[in-house]
């Protein structure tokens, strides 16, 4: 792979470490796009195009996905807390967003998850990772 | 691929805000007004500046600017357009001969091969395109666009 190339994954890599580390926070277009110096008016294009999933909906999957976690593994936080938690005002915005991600209720999920249509739910995060894992292994 | 530095072109500019399903609309409305200003594709430039992408989380998010290349001055009180400006600088430059009703692969071919390979930074203006002759003046497989990544 050539240094150019690489560079270009260790910034995308920066971008995806970012979103991790600041789901509670602001993570619109600008602030998410600074982070590894790239221009604002191209950013959207080329995170979609590096990772097949636009940034949108990658930073609603990975806080989706640990708003199920915290569903089904923890009692500790009420739906509405997780909802909160996953960036949203009301619990019936993300009860809406949550069945539509995953075909169930939050509650439902709660009480007995389909953890089959839940990872197909989260296929395109898997599969936006790969895209730079693929290129950190030498066969 | 070629690497081209382009003049600044000063442009009018007819936006396209909205559900992509009304660009229709919106591009008979930019032919009409061309007609009317005698700033016909034949004489003048004709951009497509892509400033969203080309399906938006939320359709409403949808932009796009119709562009003709112009140095006159637009008439005061024409609602339609406004002048605006391609600007200057250093772009790739990726010519799409036929089909050019789609120029996405084209776009996504720049950032998804080009770019990173390149070495190359985007600059702080939205890819854009040219077209350079037109369906149905020209059969469809002759159609001819040019598709303009800038770069710092």
């Amino acid at each position: 792979m050539t240094a150019a190339l690489h560079n270009y994954h260790a910034r995308m890599q920066r971008v995806l470490d970012y979103i991790e580390r600041h789901l509670d926070g602001d993570l619109d277009l600008d602030t998410v796009s600074g982070v590894a110096a790239f221009s604002k008016f191209h950013f959207h294009r080329q995170f979609s195009a590096t990772f097949g999933v636009s940034v949108h909906s990658y930073i609603q999957l990975i806080r989706m996905k640990r708003a199920s976690h915290q569903l089904a593994y923890t009692d500790a936080q009420s739906v509405t807390d997780i909802a909160m938690d996953a960036g949203y005002d009301a619990p019936d915005a993300f009860a809406r967003a949550f069945r539509q991600r995953f075909g169930q209720s939050p509650s439902g999920f709660r009480k007995s998850p389909d953890w089959e249509l839940w990872h197909a739910a989260l296929g395109p995060l898997d599969k936006a990772r790969s895209k730079l894992m693929q290129t950190t292994f030498y066969p | 691929m070629t690497i081209r530095d382009v003049p600044a072109t000063p442009v009018a500019i007819m936006e396209h805000r909205g559900d992509p399903a009304t660009l229709g609309a919106t591009i008979q409305r930019f032919i009409a007004w061309r007609k009317a200003a005698n700033l016909p594709p034949k004489t003048n430039p004709t951009f497509t500046v892509w400033r969203s992408e080309r399906r938006p989380a939320s359709p409403a998010e949808y932009r796009i600017d119709l562009c003709d290349g112009t140095d006159q001055p637009i008439v005061a009180g024409d609602q339609q357009v406004r002048a605006g400006e391609i600007p200057g600088g250093r772009c790739a430059v990726l010519r799409v001969v036929g089909n050019t009703d789609n120029l996405e692969p084209a776009a996504l071919y720049l950032y998804r091969q080009w770019l990173p390979a390149s070495g190359e930074e985007a600059r702080d203006f939205p890819i854009y395109g040219q077209r350079l002759s037109f369906y149905p003046e020209v059969p469809q497989h002759e159609a001819v666009a040019d598709v303009f990544l800038p770069l710092k």
